[in-house]
């Protein structure tokens, strides 16, 4: 009687093509992203179909209790040191929340106009 | 003379480190980043330094509230405000300026200058 030679196991996945792919991921995460500090107040901005993209800029924050937030900073002190920043940062981007009153950020922009600013841009979400 | 050492066969680092490395390094950026521009809307502030042409023609007030929106005091379908202020603009880049009412929100006011901007009026500024 004959016995069959017992099987060879067969051999393991290599792990280098896993490997390969989770580089090409990584490469990919880093070249298309932007690492952001997180924001300090939850806003979810308005929805409009006609917004523009920007890349860069200081986001000032105005969330729902109408105070404004940048860099840690809140109220006049926050408006104090967006006047002193650069302009060469780019645009003043408002995030505002979309449920304030109007009169809240019209007021929040006369402020910003009287700091010398030209123009923000208020950021919206695409519909 | 001493026997020598049977050579012994090499072995391969292993990979596992550095895939749990390379792991935690994706995953990290997969969570820390932003992808894409935020979208934004162009807003000239009213008496900013030199920003923006004056103020030049007939009043073009539109008032936003909760129940509806005025064009310089009358009310207007919202459908039909561009062609109400077609006839006080005299070029597509006059200011217009938006107030908003009692109860009216900023997605109110974002919604309006969304169907303004549709008509190619470009230049709206908010007011108290």
């Amino acid at each position: 009687m004959q016995i069959a030679p017992p099987r060879r196991r067969p051999p393991r996945e290599s792990v280098v093509p896993m490997i390969n792919v989770v580089f090409l991921l990584l490469v990919f995460f880093l070249m298309t992203s932007q690492i952001a500090p997180p924001d300090p107040v939850e806003v979810a901005p308005p929805l409009s179909d006609r917004g523009t993209p920007v890349d860069r800029g200081t986001r000032l924050f105005l969330a729902a209790d109408g105070v404004p937030r940048l860099d840690g900073l809140s109220g006049e002190a926050a408006l104090a040191l967006l006047a002193a920043r650069d302009p060469a940062e780019g645009p003043v981007i408002l995030a505002a929340d979309a449920t304030l009153p109007a009169a809240i950020v019209a007021r929040t922009l006369r402020r910003l106009a009287e700091l010398g600013l030209a123009q923000v841009e208020l950021s919206v979400l695409p519909r | 003379m001493e026997p020598l050492a049977p050579i012994r066969k090499r072995r391969r680092p292993s990979l596992t480190p550095m895939i749990d490395v390379v792991f935690l390094l994706l995953v990290f950026f997969m969570l820390a980043s932003r992808f894409g521009a935020d979208q934004v809307m162009p807003l000239p502030l009213p008496l900013g330094g030199g920003g923006g042409a004056a103020y030049s023609g007939p009043p073009r007030l539109v008032e936003i509230a909760a129940d509806g929106v005025r064009l310089n005091g009358r009310t207007v379908a919202p459908g039909a405000l561009s062609a109400a202020l077609a006839p006080l603009m005299t070029a597509p880049d006059d200011t217009i300026v938006l107030r908003g009412g009692e109860g009216a929100t900023l997605q109110d006011l974002v919604s309006v200058a969304d169907g303004l901007r549709a008509a190619g009026y470009t230049t709206l500024v908010v007011v108290e």
